[in-house]
């Protein structure tokens, strides 16, 4: 049996300072970056859908209410109609995301300039979806309140709109760090000397 | 301090201290998506420390400390979320361990430390590395005489491990 004393121990480490522990592969970073990219379009994807798919269902169903009453105010006419312009809106901004997606060239700075561009849309679109409750639960309020309705539904709603907003912050947050991991990446490869495709100041 | 300023000192840094960055690395994580997902919010975070440097220590303390309480926060996260981690197979693997032969004593070195807390693994290290009581101090945020105490339990830990291991002996 051998026993080694402490300064063994730290030869057998400063053995390492000679050679690299570690390579970086570039082949392996392009497919993370790859990954990064496919992550933040269907995620894009799934928010457009999603957002498109509620406000439609939402839309309708006033509709439907307002058909079933005779007596329907004018709030819940217009909330009918912003929440069913609200799919358009985003159809919109969908069809430009498509367009721009075609101007990222297939390399690993190409494809990370694609995923930050992602990541900056999405980041503008829950800031736009967090700011767009404001006046839903302004003219859903107003609905409610022409009605004949108790207090407490009215603090049910209001409960309702106030967890909403903040489930929508911190979910633009989430998007927000998710973009600046990205840029720190961009920034870590040395980017900043390509082609710029993406609003980086954006978030 | 401008972008183009940051990049030198940090594309300085990473050529200078990268086997810094990767002791740190291998030492709190141990399987390759681990190391992976370490390794980069290691290097995120000394992009970020770049203006902060005021030269007042050396670089390799300066890293050591960045790079030390980055590697103790990102096992913390991980032990919250070790369930949602990402399966093995979406991996692309960005470091690569190097081509030459392993050094099977290093391999143990490295185990054992892993074996040790968190503060102790980070002592472990800069006693390694030459550090002296004041810089570990300083860069752990305990006294240091309780520097003194640990190390010295460290030491006898190491020893008494490598004795189980002769066929390590040198």
């Amino acid at each position: 049996m051998i026993t080694m004393e402490f300064d063994d121990i730290r030869k057998i480490w400063d053995g390492q300072n000679n050679r690299p522990l570690y390579v970086i592969d570039e082949d392996a970073l392009h497919r993370r970056i790859l990954l990064k990219k496919k992550q933040s379009r269907r995620l894009a994807n799934t928010t457009e859908w999603v957002m498109a798919g509620a406000n439609f269902l939402a839309s309708s169903m006033i509709l439907t209410a307002i058909f079933l009453k005779n007596n329907a105010n004018i709030f819940s006419y217009i909330t009918m109609g912003f929440m069913a312009l609200t799919p358009l809106y985003i159809f919109y901004i969908r069809r430009q995301r498509k367009t721009q997606e075609k101007a990222f060239e297939s390399s690993v700075s190409g494809d990370l300039d694609h995923a930050i561009s992602n990541a900056t849309f999405q980041v503008r679109l829950s800031m736009v979806m967090r700011w767009y409750l404001l006046p839903i639960a302004v003219l859903t309020l107003l609905s409610v309140w022409s009605e004949d309705i108790s207090y407490w539904f009215l603090l049910g709603v209001v409960v309702f709109f106030c967890a909403t907003f903040y489930a929508s912050s911190w979910e633009h947050r989430l998007y927000v760090s998710k973009k600046r991991r990205l840029i720190d990446l961009r920034n870590k490869l040395g980017k900043e000397d390509l082609p710029n495709h993406s609003n980086l100041q954006e978030s | 301090m401008t972008e183009r300023e940051q990049k030198l000192i940090f594309d300085h840094w990473l050529k200078d201290y990268r086997s810094l960055l990767f002791k740190v690395v291998r030492s709190y994580a141990f399987t390759a998506d681990d190391q992976e997902d370490l390794f980069q919010d290691i290097i995120i975070q000394v992009w970020r420390s770049v203006p902060n440097y005021r030269k007042e220590s050396a670089v390799s303390t300066w890293l050591y400390r960045v790079s030390l309480n980055t590697a103790i926060k990102w096992m913390k996260k991980e032990r919250k979320h070790q369930d949602g981690r990402q399966s093995m197979e979406h991996v692309a693997y960005v470091l690569k361990e190097s081509v030459d032969e392993p050094d099977e004593r290093l391999t143990w070195l490295y185990e054992e430390i892993g074996k040790l807390n968190e503060i102790d693994r980070s002592i472990t290290l800069l006693l390694l590395d030459g550090f002296s009581y004041k810089e570990m101090s300083n860069i752990i945020g305990i006294t240091e005489s309780n520097v003194g105490v640990k190390i010295n339990r460290i030491k006898k830990y190491l020893i008494t491990k490598s004795e189980k291991y002769d066929h390590y002996g040198v």
